[in-house]
């Protein structure tokens, strides 16, 4: 396989419209994916452009309206780092392990695209933004729109994901809870992130999102819409309605980890956990 | 002989700690290859055609043909193949090897061939078994159940469920073999050298002077490589002898985890008479054990299986019959306890069961029933020794504020629905039946070499159970030498006799027994100049009375005691279950070393509450759908509970300073007091596991 | 690919396919056999090396992106008086039995304790959550940290480590 190792974005980008070589940070999705025996070499079938040395990646900036989180921040950085809103510091640190997170980047669980990644369903409720830059120019993409399918984003040969905007998020009530397989370095068999700005009783903004539970994070701001402006007291008797509107959304599958049955119904009980939350 | 018990520093921990300990995968040979095995993509089929990319040169196919004796694996009987011939049986089955210089070659070869297959119809299910499908089958009766059954006021019958359990040791299996001067050597992770050999000798049908078996450092085991390990050795020494080179053949883990042996999974049923004094008047047991493709040591999973299946109570009219049942699946084979935890599920809810259904208190109820010195066992032997169990039974209530506690069950404790429960059990020491003195007549040695050292000379191996330091400081104490002047190296078989495999919990008692005796003599003869040798060999206890054919009498000589009490919480929206804490209070006669025991007994547990909640592995068409690390889940530090230990002793005379076997009787207890802990949270019956939230979710929504 | 980096403290410069994982580079050109391979997936930490600084599971880890940087396996950590720390107390706790799993947790205490030396039990639960045991159950390896934590902060006091 070939290796590229450019210093600095602008030749990255070259790289990667020359050659389409496959973009590495973390590095920790490709390796599992692309594995090949012990004392045998990986190959992606196209180069490889080593992406960790590029400053422009791994920048770390509050702007006015959201914060900046470089592509290829470790996500150990991240969890260390005040200016990353604390609901998206809760879900990284259920990513992986420590050691794993030393190298796991936010531009690599976003590009994985993997339905259960677990960064996704915060991004999704703190309308996360991804700059996509080319030789060509720049596109911002809100998140929803940049993945597509289980593994598939719209990011082109010719472009890498080099930063994520995040709105700074301050809010009420914020959770984040993953479903894992175990307690520690566990993939997710359902996550919920859910927020809201609840101000003397009344519902401002509410947020929830699902991960692994649909083939992409379920959001909808259909049904958020219908709960923004209510009284908390007020959600209770909604409650049965909501359910049941986001039932309809969720298509979670059955797998080698969980139910179809179990994750469905578990989404359902954890935004009950959450109107709860909000009740108190 | 109480300083024994006083924990030493173990001697093959710096060299572990620091990283230059040499497990088979960080050794290689001069002009040693590499070899990757090809294997079965069907779960039962005829091979029609085998297509083989050119093999380069410097490389070599192997396959059955290459086999120079017997096609067979000598475990009980031989009929696992080596190498499949002209058909397989099971997903993952070994066809042939690659064997070369380059791993890149052999990845790419081995990716090339093509095998073409007539699928046949593979079989998976337990329910409703044909004759041809069964390996082994046995029954065996106490007293007259049927007149009982009869009799009975009521009778409540349940079924149990438990599932796989992958061993899941940190290091992969692998061997190396080479041949030079007319004889196979072969170096690897394995618990029992001798069967490796015995394996070698059968297959090859050479004499076995032209074998030699190493035990390389072996990074954990649990039973996983009792049996297996003589697999990839005859897999490496066909190689090795074709090719005339040495072959490494090392398993990824992904390998590891699909193609080599499993715990069995079982179904037993339970039928009870209870008496008009809610006594139990007769039990009929069945237990069913899927042996996977091939036979192994199913037929002695199941005795054992059998032997525990009316747990630690005294049944007077009991009828116990099971059978292993061939599945197209891969075969299953030794793990920690060795078919007793199978059974123990299944007695000890179905105990919890009997009394709910008779509004009994399950812990009252099973002390009922207990057996005691003297009592009759299950297969009409004796309990010769003194049974301590209503004393831990007192003593767990009192760690665990049980009686206290119990009134919890089903509120919310910490946001959990807080649930506490019970499990009283045993293991029997040993070799099940005559096993110890018709099959493997144990030897051990003991050399004073010229310059003082002892050497100790046995076939057991170190696999982190601590035998290395525990049976050191028996011969230490025996021969009164301090212990530096031991020797301990890993079994090579050019160097020691056969003292038995490393199973059975027999290596501290049976083992440790001999070399004790040993110790005594040496001691005894302490004035002899020059080197010394003495030697001992097993020899059965004479009130073990034991008829193989019919299943009566002592089963083993002795057994070790246990009592588990689990505190569990269960997380009220998504029904994940936290194992909190476990109290073991265990009777295994004399603790050879603080610390070793404290490993095994929190090491054991944690597989035992793994087992039962989180490690689940399914099979879909014969494919393992839970086939790596990351899809089989075992238990990290932050899945486990606060384990808190106590211990009785109760010597047993035939046992190393007492001691009794302890490695596999803390798997035996957790899983079915996690399981009861987890009914008495939720109130509906629990008789199966892994205990899955998905079931819990479901069974909550039925009881809706 | 020509790569350039430090390894155990000295300097190295190898050409390789950069596809190559660090933990075969470091097995089989360097005989560095200290880092175990347990699982090949970075489940196990058995493979656990500092780069940079900082934990890694080498397995996971393509010699191709460790350009320029600096990378210490147990064989180097080894020489250190943090190490013998950390090694008599492992010893101490009976943290050890069949010890594949060692110099991973051993790597993964050093670097806690680097960044938080006077952990909690749950903080130390943390910091080895990436490294798996099958024989222990965990509770004599915590605290065998635990003691090493303590030695270390005595000896730090005295401005010895």
């Amino acid at each position: 396989m070939e290796g590229y190792r450019p210093s600095g974005l602008k030749e990255a980008l070259e790289m990667r419209k020359k050659t389409g070589a496959v973009p590495y940070a973390g590095g920790t999705d490709l390796v599992v994916k692309y594995s090949a025996d012990s004392g045998t070499p990986l190959d992606f079938g196209k180069p490889v452009l080593f992406l960790s040395g590029i400053k422009e990646l791994c920048a770390l900036r509050e702007e006015k309206d959201c914060i900046s989180i470089g592509s290829a921040v470790p996500m150990s950085a991240l969890v260390k780092n005040p200016m990353v809103p604390p609901l998206l510091t809760r879900a990284l640190l259920e990513i992986g392990a420590p050691g794993i997170r030393n190298l796991a980047t936010l531009g690599g669980n976003i590009c994985n695209a993997s339905p259960a990644a677990d960064s996704l369903p915060v991004l999704y409720i703190l309308n996360a933004v991804c700059i996509v830059q080319s030789l060509e120019g720049i596109r911002k993409i809100p998140i929803e729109e940049f993945i597509v399918n289980p593994g598939t984003t719209v990011l082109k040969d010719s472009e890498l994901l080099t930063e994520i905007r995040v709105e700074r998020g301050s809010f009420s009530a914020e959770e984040f809870r993953k479903v894992g397989t175990r307690r520690a370095n566990a993939l997710s068999k359902v996550a919920f992130a859910g927020c809201a700005a609840v101000d003397k009783g009344r519902i401002n903004d509410i947020r929830i999102a699902y991960g692994a539970a649909a083939p992409r994070v379920l959001r909808s701001r259909e049904i958020e819409n219908k709960l923004k402006g209510i009284l908390v007291s007020d959600l209770k008797a909604q409650e049965n309605a909501v359910l049941e509107d986001y039932n309809t959304l969720l298509s979670p599958i059955s797998d080698q980890r969980s139910t179809e049955k179990y994750r469905r119904k578990t989404a359902l009980r954890l935004l009950q956990w959450f109107f709860e939350k909000l009740a108190v | 002989m109480n300083t024994i018990q006083k924990n030493v520093l173990r001697e093959d921990a710096p060299d572990k700690i620091s990283g230059s300990s040499r497990y088979i995968q960080d050794i290689a040979l001069e002009n040693m290859i590499y070899a990757k095995t090809i294997r079965s993509s069907q779960a039962k089929a005829k091979i029609e055609k085998i297509e083989l990319p050119e093999v380069p040169p410097g490389y070599s196919y192997i396959d059955f043909h290459d086999v120079p004796g017997v096609n067979g694996v000598s475990m009980i009987n031989d009929r696992y193949p080596v190498f499949a011939e002209d058909s397989v049986n099971y997903i993952g089955e070994p066809i042939a090897l690659i064997a070369g210089p380059d791993r890149e070659v052999l990845r790419d070869f081995v990716s090339k061939v093509k095998i073409t297959y007539s699928p046949q119809e593979p079989v998976f299910s337990l329910d409703k078994v044909s004759d041809d499908r069964i390996f082994n089958q046995y029954s065996f009766t106490k007293g007259d159940p049927a007149e009982a059954f009869t009799k009975a006021k009521s009778i409540i019958e349940y079924t149990y469920r438990t599932g796989y359990q992958e061993h899941m040791y940190l290091e992969p299996q692998g061997m190396i073999a080479e041949y030079t001067d007319n004889r196979i050597t072969v170096y690897g992770s394995m618990q029992c050298p001798y069967y490796v050999k015995t394996a070698l000798q059968h297959a090859f049908a050479w004499p076995e002077d032209r074998f030699r078996v190493v035990q390389t450092t072996t990074g954990g085991a649990f039973g996983g490589k009792e049996e297996f390990p003589s697999i990839i050795a005859l897999h490496a020494a066909v190689a090795a002898y074709k090719t005339g080179k040495p072959v490494s053949l090392v398993y990824n883990r992904r390998e590891d985890v699909e193609d080599t042996t499993k715990r069995h999974p079982s179904i037993i049923t339970y039928k009870t008479g209870i008496d008009e004094n809610n006594r139990i008047a007769a039990m009929d047991i069945h237990v069913t054990l899927d042996a996977g493709a091939y036979e192994g040591l199913s037929g002695v999973v199941l005795q054992r299986a059998l032997f525990a299946a009316a747990g630690t109570y005294e049944i007077t009219n009991l009828r116990i019959s099971g059978k292993s049942v061939q599945t197209n699946t891969v075969p299953t084979g030794a793990f920690r306890g060795f078919g007793a935890p199978q059974a123990f599920f299944g007695i000890e809810m179905h105990m919890q069961h009997c009394a709910k259904a008779l509004g009994e208190e399950p812990l009252d109820f099973k002390r009922k029933h207990l057996l005691t010195k003297g009592s009759s066992t299950a297969t009409e032997g004796k309990i010769h020794h003194p049974v301590v169990m209503p004393e831990m039974i007192e003593g767990v209530k009192i760690l665990s504020d049980y009686e206290r506690k119990k009134k919890n069950c089903g509120k919310r404790v910490d946001g959990q629905i807080y649930g506490i429960g019970c499990s009283l059990f045993f293991h029997g020491c040993g070799f099940t039946g005559s096993g110890e003195r018709d099959k493997i007549k144990a030897k051990v040695r003991l050399r004073r070499r010229e310059d003082h050292q002892i050497e100790i000379l046995i076939a057991n191996v170190e696999m982190g159970q601590g035998p290395q330091t525990t049976l050191k400081k028996v011969v230490s104490q025996a021969a009164q030498v301090p212990l530096t002047r031991i020797v301990f190296n890993n079994p090579d078989t050019d160097k020691v006799p056969d003292s038995g495999p490393t199973v059975a919990s027999r290596t501290a008692m049976v083992v440790g027994y001999l070399l004790q005796c040993a110790g005594e003599e040496l001691f005894s003869r302490r004035e002899e100049k020059g080197e010394l040798i003495i030697e001992k060999q097993y020899v059965q206890p004479d009130f073990i009375v034991w008829d193989q054919d019919t299943f009566k009498g002592d089963a083993y000589p002795t057994y070790s005691w246990g009592v588990n009490v689990a505190e569990v919480g269960i997380d009220p929206v998504t029904m994940e279950i936290s194992v909190d804490k476990i109290y073991g209070i265990y009777d295994i006669g004399k603790a050879l070393d603080k610390d070793i025991v404290r490993g095994q007994m929190e090491g054991g547990i944690a597989q035992g509450v793994g087992w039962a909640t989180i490690e689940v592995m399914e099979q879909q068409k014969g494919a393992i759908a839970q086939s790596s690390m990351t899809d089989y889940i075992i238990p990290t530090v932050q899945d486990l509970p606060e384990i808190i230990l106590d211990f009785i002793d109760n010597p047993y005379e035939f046992g190393a300073y007492g001691a009794k076997g302890a490695g596999e009787i803390p798997l035996v207890g957790a899983p079915p007091a996690v399981a009861s802990a987890v009914e008495n949270a939720l109130g509906f019956r629990i008789h199966k596991i892994p205990i899955k939230p998905e079931e819990l979710l479901e069974a909550q929504q039925n009881d809706d | 690919m020509t790569i350039k980096f430090s390894l155990n403290g000295k300097e190295i410069s190898i050409d390789t396919d950069p596809g190559r994982r660090l933990l075969d580079v470091l097995r089989d050109d360097f005989h560095l056999t200290g880092v175990k391979e347990g699982c090949g997936e970075g489940e196990c930490g058995a493979c656990s090396v500092f780069l940079n600084g900082k934990l890694v599971p080498s397995c996971l880890v393509l010699v191709g992106s460790i350009s320029g940087g600096k990378i210490q396996t147990i064989e180097g950590f080894r020489n250190t008086e943090r190490y013998a720390v950390l090694s008599q107390a492992f010893h101490e706790a009976g943290a050890v039995q069949c010890g594949f799993c060692t110099p991973g947790f051993v790597m993964a205490a050093e670097a806690l304790l680097r960044e938080n030396p006077d952990p909690d039990e749950k903080e130390i639960r943390r910091g080895i959550s990436g490294n798996l045991c099958r024989c222990t159950g965990y509770a004599m390896i915590v605290e065998g940290i635990q003691k090493a934590a303590a030695v270390l902060n005595r000896e730090g006091d005295n401005g010895r480590i």
